[in-house]
């Protein structure tokens, strides 16, 4: 499944940068670049060829395992990458943990509480985390723990540290999806049968809720978690630009601007690939979570 | 592309704010750390045309020649040097400057970087003069020059033509290592994150040797947080704040705030080819319309000068222009071209400086009666679309060495019509004091 996607993806992306207005050899030369020069650059880099030819040179490099080099930087894209990935998965990972520690035990007393005085807050507080833009959060939680507090860097990916602040950032977007779809999915499992009859054997309530319900209102709840952690690893701009944190989003964002098309067509790929990693992975978290998806394998 | 020469006149004289404020908090003296606004391209010096990568070659290489802190040229490796004929230049070099890897910088090492320049796609230009390049001896290369050449040795002063050892430069470490002599040697590059450079101990120039035991140049794309990083201390050089945060960072009695004029100036360009601009008075008119001082003020806040000449104030050859802010001769100017007061002028721009810039004309011209539109682009579909010939009036900017030539040649010679100026103007006397 995933080469077909790949196959599409890399085909698209190629034809719209393509497309786009600017001329990659002209950017690269500048201002000052004269007709012939322009001219003569884009002859070496091969941007004289039809696309369709282009795009076939591209594909025979990449199932050699080359994505080719950066216009911009005359940097193998795949070395390139590889130093960026690493920023933007231990960031993905803090802030989709940073969400779940604040999301499902919102999720799941609002639930429990449901119409209480925590559970209207708790959905507030979610709704305003997926509201505020991640800049604007970014600089505020800047103002505050670095240039007030002095507790945090305000950017950079140099310490530990610096990764406390982003990972909130981002984690505080995620909140809302994650927490809403807790609850939701909680409601429905503490209203089922099993759920009164745990209660009937004598548990006590907090059993029930973690051991019996939890567990099985998660399957809605894992698979927000996937998207919002496949997506985190597509890189977040906004958020690496005020944190200046050197991740793949920036990279991407940076290269499209550049017309940089072996950049930008490897940053998709590897966006690509982790997403649909991301959602095997979750596939198969179902199977532990559940053992009934186990047994219909 | 369009090769024929108008004459025609115009220029609106234009903006320019250029103001460089590198903003400095205390230090630890052994490492400084100055904030960059974007990641440098590359470590090779013929490699890079950005301000930025430029920052760091200039520190890890050397050039014949190099400016002083006045701005002038002075010797940089340069022990003597001669001009026997108006074409012919013989320099000779300084014995015992060293590469970081600790051989002898000779003149084989200059021919070879002067060449390795001229064939650079992307700083080419800068030796583009250069006929050619010849060793007389171990320490000794001699240049000739197409025409008798009077700025030459500005040009020498260039990051692109940093001189490099040529065993390194033909090695296979595709400059991931990168040996220059300079005052700081390479130690790191990590991408969109930071630059780290050490002192040179065996630096050839003891008075001009490295104060800080190390160098570390940060990515910070976006203003407010580079500014923010001044103040909690994480860097200590902020290379252009923000003309918003000047204010903020002036109050700050940690900070200290430099201020100078540049040499860069911002132009609004009209295709002397194309209607309405093929009309001196039209472009006269336009001039007249623009409140300049307004756009220094909105465009700025405050923080630049207006550029009433095409050569910055701040170099030889300045003189103020004729055109103050008057609507009133603007209107009877169109009037006398017979303008269509009915047509919609497309307002080119890229950029968020430059879109200040263009409200503020937009609404200069409504003021005359003029009907324009602001058209944003991105920056290489903007390159792209002001080489075209298709461009009516449009914002760009252009930056100078001290010598006025590297202003005028590149904007005015025969080989600036379509790129890089894009006006497509060109005055015989203009042409007659250019070199192309």
């Amino acid at each position: 499944m995933l080469l077909p996607v790949l196959l599409g993806v890399t085909f698209l992306v190629f034809s719209i940068i393509s497309l786009t207005p600017g001329d990659v050899a002209t950017m690269i030369l500048g201002q000052g670049a004269t007709q012939e020069s322009v001219a003569e650059l884009r002859t070496e880099m091969g941007l004289d060829e039809p696309l369709i030819v282009q795009y076939g040179k591209y594909l025979g490099n990449l199932v050699r395992g080359d994505m080719g080099i950066s216009y911009a930087t005359k940097k193998p894209v795949v070395e390139e990458i590889l130093s960026r990935f690493p920023n933007t998965l231990t960031l993905a990972f803090f802030s989709i943990l940073v969400s779940i520690l604040i999301s499902i035990p919102i999720g799941v007393i609002s639930a429990v509480k449901q119409y209480s005085s925590f559970d209207n807050l708790g959905m507030i507080f979610a709704l305003i985390g997926i509201s505020m833009p991640s800049f604007w959060l970014g600089l505020i939680l800047i103002i505050v723990f670095s240039l007030t507090l002095g507790w945090f860097p305000s950017g950079g990916a140099d310490q530990l540290r610096s990764i406390v602040l982003p990972a909130l950032t981002l984690g505080v977007a995620s909140t809302a999806s994650i927490a809403r779809t807790t609850r939701s999915s909680m409601l429905e499992v503490i209203r089922q049968d099993y759920i009164r009859t745990a209660k009937a054997k004598g548990l006590g309530n907090t059993m029930v809720i973690l051991k019996h319900a939890l567990r099985n209102a998660l399957i809605p709840t894992l698979t927000v978690i996937g998207l919002e952690f496949g997506e985190l690893l597509g890189g977040a701009i906004l958020t690496e630009t005020v944190f200046s944190w050197p991740g793949i989003g920036r990279l991407m964002v940076e290269s499209i601007q550049r017309k940089d098309t072996p950049m930008v067509l490897g940053c998709i790929i590897v966006f690509s690939v982790a997403f649909s990693v991301v959602n095997l992975l979750i596939d198969i978290l179902y199977t532990f979570i559940d053992p009934r998806i186990k047994s219909t394998y | 592309m369009k090769r024929k020469i108008l004459h025609a006149a115009l220029i609106l004289a234009v903006i320019a704010m250029a103001m460089v404020a590198p903003v400095f908090a205390g230090t630890d003296p052994a490492t400084i750390t100055v904030a960059l606004p974007s990641d440098i391209v590359s470590l090779d010096p013929m490699d890079h045309n950005d301000i930025y990568s430029e920052k760091v070659s200039l520190l890890v290489f050397n050039r014949l020649f190099k400016f002083d802190t006045s701005f002038k040229v002075v010797p940089d490796v340069v022990a003597s040097w001669k001009q026997p004929s108006a074409k012919e230049w013989l320099f000779t070099i300084k014995k015992g400057v060293k590469f970081h890897d600790g051989s002898e910088m000779t003149s084989a090492d200059v021919k070879f970087s002067m060449d390795r320049s001229r064939e650079s796609a992307k700083v080419k230009h800068v030796l583009s003069e250069v006929e050619s390049v010849a060793v007389v001896d171990k320490y000794t290369v001699k240049v000739t020059t197409k025409v008798a050449f009077a700025p030459f040795l500005f040009t020498l002063a260039h990051a692109g033509v940093s001189i490099v050892p040529q065993k390194y430069a033909s090695s296979a470490d595709k400059w991931k290592n990168p040996i220059g002599s300079g005052p700081y040697q390479f130690v790191q590059w990590v991408s969109g994150d930071k630059i780290v450079l050490k002192k040179n101990p065996n630096y050839y120039d003891k008075a001009g040797m490295a104060q800080a035991s190390s160098l570390v140049f940060k990515v910070i794309p976006e203003a407010t947080s580079r500014t923010i990083a001044l103040e909690t201390g994480e860097v200590d050089v902020v290379l252009s704040l923000d003309s918003n945060d000047v204010k903020r960072a002036t109050a700050d009695s940690r900070l200290k705030v430099y201020q100078k004029p540049s040499t860069d100036i911002q132009y609004i360009g009209m295709n002397a080819e194309k209607a309405p601009f093929d009309n001196i008075k039209v472009r006269q008119a336009f001039n007249y319309a623009i409140d300049k001082d307004a756009v220094v003020l909105v465009a700025l806040n405050g923080y630049g000068e207006v550029a009433s000449s095409i050569i910055p104030s701040t170099i030889f050859g300045h003189k103020d222009g004729p055109y103050s802010y008057d609507p009133k001769k603007a209107q009877a100017l169109l009037k006398e071209a017979k303008f269509d007061f009915k047509q919609v002028i497309k307002l080119w721009a890229s950029g968020d400086t430059r879109k200040k810039i263009a409200e503020v004309v937009q609404a200069n011209l409504s003021e005359i009666g003029v009907n324009a539109e602001i058209e944003m682009f991105e920056w290489g579909a903007y390159l792209q679309a002001t080489n075209s010939g298709t461009q009516g009036i449009f914002l760009l900017g252009w930056g100078s060495n001290p010598d006025p030539d590297s202003m005028l040649t590149p904007l005015f010679s025969k080989g600036s019509i379509g790129a890089p100026a894009g006006w497509n103007w060109i005055r015989p006397s203009a042409r007659r004091s250019t070199m192309t």
